[in-house]
């Protein structure tokens, strides 16, 4: 224990008050769970080591709770204690991080290979993207190299400014916006090689022909089954 | 005014929010007045909301909820414990 929480702790006023401010952590902790487990599950890649990372980590916020200060950025906050308890704890056994294959490429290229022919497409409920369900895109997500993958996940999916990335995973802003640059035009590919994976784009013709009921019922049934990640 | 290089560079800042006011009229002047421009802005729009909405679509599991909610009890209860009570020392 250190000197100010041993001073907190002989002072009997104080056990009330930080009952009642450790209920308003549960209670505003638990606000972003879904945002937390989805990008402990992209830094982890496995539903049972997320959930313990979770799990750890607002634990982690919980104890150190008068530690945050009241008018600062509490998700930012949470998102830095996920991402430390994910260096101090869960990095470590599982190894190396994968080479991955998708350096060096150039930007838009999604909408470079879906506008050929002087066609151009301006949404990509016309393109076979389309059809990428939650799994598979997911999926795309996770070829990216781990401090890429997280800040495109905090970035693209839970929405936070390049502000509070900077603060959740302990760079400067600069680095969120260079690793976004890289990132996103990594998952691009990545998007695109899971469209060729599941068959979709095989041959020139890339683009939807009406079939996008059909797209949008099977991503439905992709989407419900939820908590599978590979 | 900016070139299509430019629109193209300030892009993914202006989709993120992050540009100045200044910046942002520029990019809506050129977005206004430049097609090709517009086509990509549209698709890179709505490739960034086929990402966040399919991803979003899953959220952590109940069960999850249910063990935090208990485990930050038990956490409570250490913590309490672990305070110096003076009234049960006084018992004592």
């Amino acid at each position: 224990m250190n000197a100010k929480a041993a001073g907190r702790a002989n002072n009997p006023a104080h056990g009330e008050e930080a009952a009642a401010t450790r209920a308003r952590f549960e209670e505003e902790a638990l606000k972003h769970l879904d945002a937390l487990y989805r990008t402990a599950l992209r830094m982890t890649r496995n539903p049972s080591d997320a959930e313990d990372l979770v799990q750890d980590a607002l634990v982690r916020g919980y104890r150190f709770y008068d530690r945050f200060e009241p008018g600062t950025n509490f998700r930012a906050w949470l998102f830095k204690i996920l991402t430390n308890t994910y260096i101090n704890s869960y990095r470590r056994k599982q190894g190396r991080p994968q080479e991955s294959s998708l350096e060096d490429t150039e930007e838009f290229f999604l909408y470079n290979q879906l506008s050929n022919d002087g066609e151009r497409v301006t949404d990509v409920e016309d393109t076979v993207l389309d059809r990428l369900g939650a799994d598979s895109i997911q999926r795309a997500i996770d070829q990216l190299p781990p401090q890429f993958r997280t800040t495109v996940q905090l970035s693209d999916v839970e929405g936070l400014s390049y502000a509070e990335i900077a603060e959740a995973t302990g760079v400067a802003k600069g680095t969120v916006m260079s690793r976004l640059f890289r990132g996103r035009r990594q998952l691009q590919r990545a998007l695109w090689d899971q469209a060729q994976a599941a068959g979709f784009t095989s041959g020139s013709k890339v683009h939807l022909d009406g079939a996008s009921e059909t797209g949008n019922g099977s991503n439905g049934v992709v989407a419900k089954s939820g908590g599978g990640v590979r | 005014m900016i070139n299509c290089g430019d629109c193209a560079r300030a892009l993914n800042s202006y989709l993120d929010r992050e540009l100045s006011d200044e910046d942002i009229v520029q990019v809506r002047h050129h977005l206004d007045a430049c097609g090709g421009c517009l086509y990509l802005y549209q698709f890179e729009e709505s490739l960034r909301r086929l990402v966040r909405v399919r991803c979003q679509e899953q959220g952590a599991p109940e069960s999850l909820r249910t063990r935090i909610t208990m485990t930050l009890a038990i956490e409570r209860r250490r913590l309490e414990q672990s305070r110096p009570r003076p009234r049960a020392a006084d018992i004592d």
